[in-house]
């Protein structure tokens, strides 16, 4: 039997041959093929290569006019490269490891307009991997990056508090208000109806009238009496003794009346102080009102969380990308490990290390060129941006250093600082990537997109971003300035819209830090900017505007509410007052006045009694004398001869 | 359709002038093939063996129809063994390290837990495969093959298109 078939041996061999020699001639076309394929693997976008070449006396490769397209926006380019040229050394692909020495990219650029879509039909998005430790981490960290994205705050939730300011009855509500100062009003109006009433029953008692009456009489009978003689001093003195009563009676009832006035005025100073009270009922009770409305609040930080949220939690979820690549094709493994897993769609793909042996991926250097500029880009001056990647490695034991990214470019005040640094050489693997940017133009950069927010015309960007990825714990943090900004207004005409409008116009700087860190099922994100003071201080001085007129119609209706009861209550209680203060001054005065009657006519009647008294002391002194006289003539003589004998 | 013609092959191979030893070859190499997922080169490369090697291509090709089917059921037990060979069985290492970086192999893709543990399968069966697969198409052309020959459906495969094309290329 026939073990081999020469003719079929002789035929396959030749039919080999011209196989070879074909796949030479056209090695070139199955490389670019094979290479789109493998780029549009690995990043699930279309990848163009306009031409390949493939030297065999040096094991180069030359690809020109390279675009990996924007899975996230398929009308822009992820990266365009001009020229990439590397050269690889040969014996190692026997081995199937990629060993390359010198690599160089000439002007790259990102986010490059397209001329095409550079989305991938559905056949060919090839499912992702997703079964690795590495895959699962980044998995859970874009999971939890979009449910961020998914809880933003929508600035448009505050347009609804001018809406809900608006909303607001007034009217309806001071009518279904409680009012305290209008049932104290009618309590106080109550009372000082019937104290009043009690005062002019006690005055009514003292019967004041009358004894007027009656004293007058009195004083009226004695301007009659006539003392000439002393036959008059008796009636006069019985007359002093009623005039002394009815000042008696006087004195009491001035006593009296003094006591009532007294008592009206303890009163009416009481009643004073409890009217004097009632503003601040009416105060108390519009504060009530005015504590039972929801006025809505304007929180800080919406607004900045809102706008630079999404920017911010997109350029996470980017870098994240990367460094997901990273990991993938230079995965961390413990320097005394023998061998590493690496699960795949079908399977498990085991790599063996060995001391000292080519890893299966080396690329001693890159040297890269490129720019800021670009197809579809606004930058009026582009930077030239130069540098190098050394060390990539997908087994960093093997070179026993990291992987380093450097790429900076410079114009007077204008940089481009790009640091990244892979380090893979210890059990715990640590990826960082820093970009600093002085002095970029901000038209550059498609920072803000919010309906809201007005185009920037004018302004310049330094900002400083840090990602950190050590394990699976990530820190980043981003710190921007926005400086000697101008904006377009929007077309917006609604309230909210007016009112950013004018604080945008007021805006010349904006500054935002932003912080993202922790484990992937503790991930915590912080975001503040100066933005949100302004914005808010502004919204908040002209909600303030709103929401102190609503106030005052509050006001308005709680005073017309009360004021008429008030009124009411002041005018009878001053009236009241007028009255009992006036009937007590002019009873006093009236008494007062017939006690100074009485005792004008006391000391007249007195005067008279005296003088009646006087003349006849003098009558009597003379009749003494006279007396004297006659008994002195009539006993001198016979003294006389007395004292002759 | 597809098991009609799986099936009419099967029986046209039974019925034909081959030699069970070749049958029973060309089962246990499609065996090989069916159960391991090999990469695209080494598809060719197979196939090239194939034609220069006197192995029934027939028997081969349906063999790697029917293994291919029943791979698919049995490869998490084989992605098993592959984990266990590679990575459980610290013995091992220092072997599949030097198969690892030497040249060509690694285009085996055999460092894949599936693979090996598929192509372990694959030729641990393929003796028994072999023997049992010889002594079935004996058993069969002995005892069977005249009642089946006598069938309706003998008949119509003959008739077919298929049969006839077969037929040219069998060999004689």
């Amino acid at each position: 039997m026939k073990i081999i078939r020469w003719k079929n041996f002789i035929l396959i061999t030749s039919f080999t041959l011209l196989v070879l020699i074909f796949s030479i001639f056209f090695l070139d076309n199955l490389l670019k093929n094979t290479i789109i394929s493998l780029g549009q693997s690995i990043f699930g976008a279309k990848v163009e290569i306009e031409a390949l070449k493939t030297k065999f006396s040096d094991s180069s490769i030359t690809i020109t006019g390279l675009q990996i397209a924007d899975k996230t926006d398929v009308w822009k380019n992820l990266v365009q490269i001009d020229k990439i040229e590397f050269n690889m050394q040969t014996l190692p692909l026997l081995s199937k490891k990629l060993i390359i020495d010198k690599f160089n990219i000439e002007n790259i650029r990102w986010s490059t307009r397209r001329k095409n879509s550079g989305a991938l039909p559905p056949k060919k998005i090839k499912k992702k991997e997703t079964k690795s430790a590495t895959d699962k981490l980044f998995n859970s960290f874009k999971t939890k990056i979009g449910q961020e994205l998914q809880d933003l705050p929508v600035v448009e939730k505050a347009k609804d508090i001018g809406q809900e300011i608006k909303s607001i009855d007034t009217k309806n509500i001071v009518a279904a208000a409680n009012f305290e100062s209008i049932k104290t009003i009618d309590l106080l109006s109550k009372d000082s109806e019937q104290k009043y009433n009690n005062f002019k029953t006690t005055f009514d008692s003292l019967n004041l009238d009358q004894s007027i009456h009656n004293i007058q009489k009195t004083i009226d009978d004695v301007k009659n009496i006539q003392i000439t003689k002393p036959e008059d001093l008796k009636l006069a003195q019985d007359k002093l003794t009623e005039l002394n009563r009815c000042k008696e009676q006087l004195e009491l009832n001035i006593v009296k009346v003094s006591i009532i006035q007294k008592e009206i005025n303890t009163e009416l100073s009481e009643k004073s102080k409890q009217i004097s009270q009632i503003d601040d009922l009416i105060k108390k009770d519009y504060e009530n009102i005015i504590s039972q409305i929801k006025i809505p609040g304007i929180s800080k930080g919406n607004f900045a969380r809102a706008i630079f949220g999404p920017v911010w939690l997109n350029r996470v979820d980017k870098v994240l990308n990367y460094l997901q690549l990273a990991r993938k094709y230079m995965p961390a493994r413990k320097k005394t490990s023998n061998k590493s897993a690496f699960p795949r769609l079908k399977g498990t793909d085991v790599v063996f290390h060995k001391h000292e042996v080519l890893p299966g991926l080396l690329i001693k250097s890159i040297f890269i060129s490129g720019t800021t500029g670009g197809e579809g880009k606004t930058e009026q001056s582009p930077l030239s941006l130069a540098g190098a990647i050394t060390d990539i490695s997908s087994d960093q034991h093997f070179t026993g250093r990291p992987t380093k990214l450097n790429i900076t470019g410079k114009k007077s005040k204008k940089s481009y600082i790009l640091d990244a640094v892979f380090d893979h050489t210890s059990d715990t693997p640590v990826d960082s990537i820093t970009l600093t940017l002085n002095n970029f133009g901000i038209g550059e950069f498609a920072i803000i997109r919010n309906e809201y927010i007005p185009e920037i015309t004018e302004g310049t960007l330094n900002m400083e971003t840090r990602f950190i990825l050590r394990g699976d714990e990530l820190d980043c943090s981003m710190i921007m300035n926005l400086n000697a900004i101008k904006f377009n207004s929007t077309n917006k005409t609604d309230e909210l819209g007016k009112i950013l409008n004018e604080v945008f116009k007021t805006i010349n700087n904006i500054n935002v830090k932003a912080k993202m860190y922790g484990k992937f099922d503790n991930l915590k994100t912080e975001l503040d900017s100066n933005l949100d003071d302004m914005i808010t201080q502004r919204i908040q001085s002209i909600y303030n505007k709103k929401i102190n007129e609503l106030k005052l119609q509050i006001k308005e209706e709680v005073n017309k509410k009360t004021d008429e009861a008030k009124d009411k209550l002041l005018k009878e209680f001053t009236n009241r007052k007028d009255e009992l203060t006036k009937l007590c001054s002019d009873k006093i005065s009236v008494l007062q006045e017939q006690r100074n009657n009485i005792d004008k006519k006391i000391e007249e009647i007195k005067r008279e009694i005296d003088k009646i008294q006087q003349q006849g002391k003098s009558k009597l002194e003379e009749i003494k004398k006279s007396t004297e006289e006659e008994i002195k003539q009539k006993v001198a003589p016979s003294l006389e001869k007395l004292f002759k004998k | 359709m597809f098991w009609i013609n799986l099936v009419k092959g099967f029986i046209q191979i039974l019925h034909s002038n081959i030699t069970p030893g070749e049958i029973a070859f060309g089962v246990s190499i499609g065996l090989i093939v069916g159960l391991t997922p090999l990469s695209l080169i080494l598809k060719l490369l197979f196939y090239i063996f194939l034609l220069i090697f006197n192995i029934n291509r027939a028997a081969t090709f349906l063999s790697i129809i029917i293994f291919s089917i029943i791979g698919h059921f049995i490869d998490p037990l084989s992605d098993k063994l592959g984990y266990l060979l590679l990575v459980k069985l610290e013995f091992l290492t220092p072997f599949w390290t030097t198969l690892y970086n030497t040249p060509l192999i690694p285009y085996t893709r055999f460092n894949n837990t599936l693979v090996l543990g598929s192509f372990v399968v694959s030729i641990i069966f393929f003796i028994p495969v072999y023997i049992s697969t010889k002594k079935l198409v004996i058993l069969y052309r002995t005892n069977i093959a005249k009642k089946v020959e006598n069938t309706k459906i003998m008949k119509l495969f003959k008739l077919s298109a298929i049969y006839s094309i077969y037929d040219r290329y069998r060999p004689k």
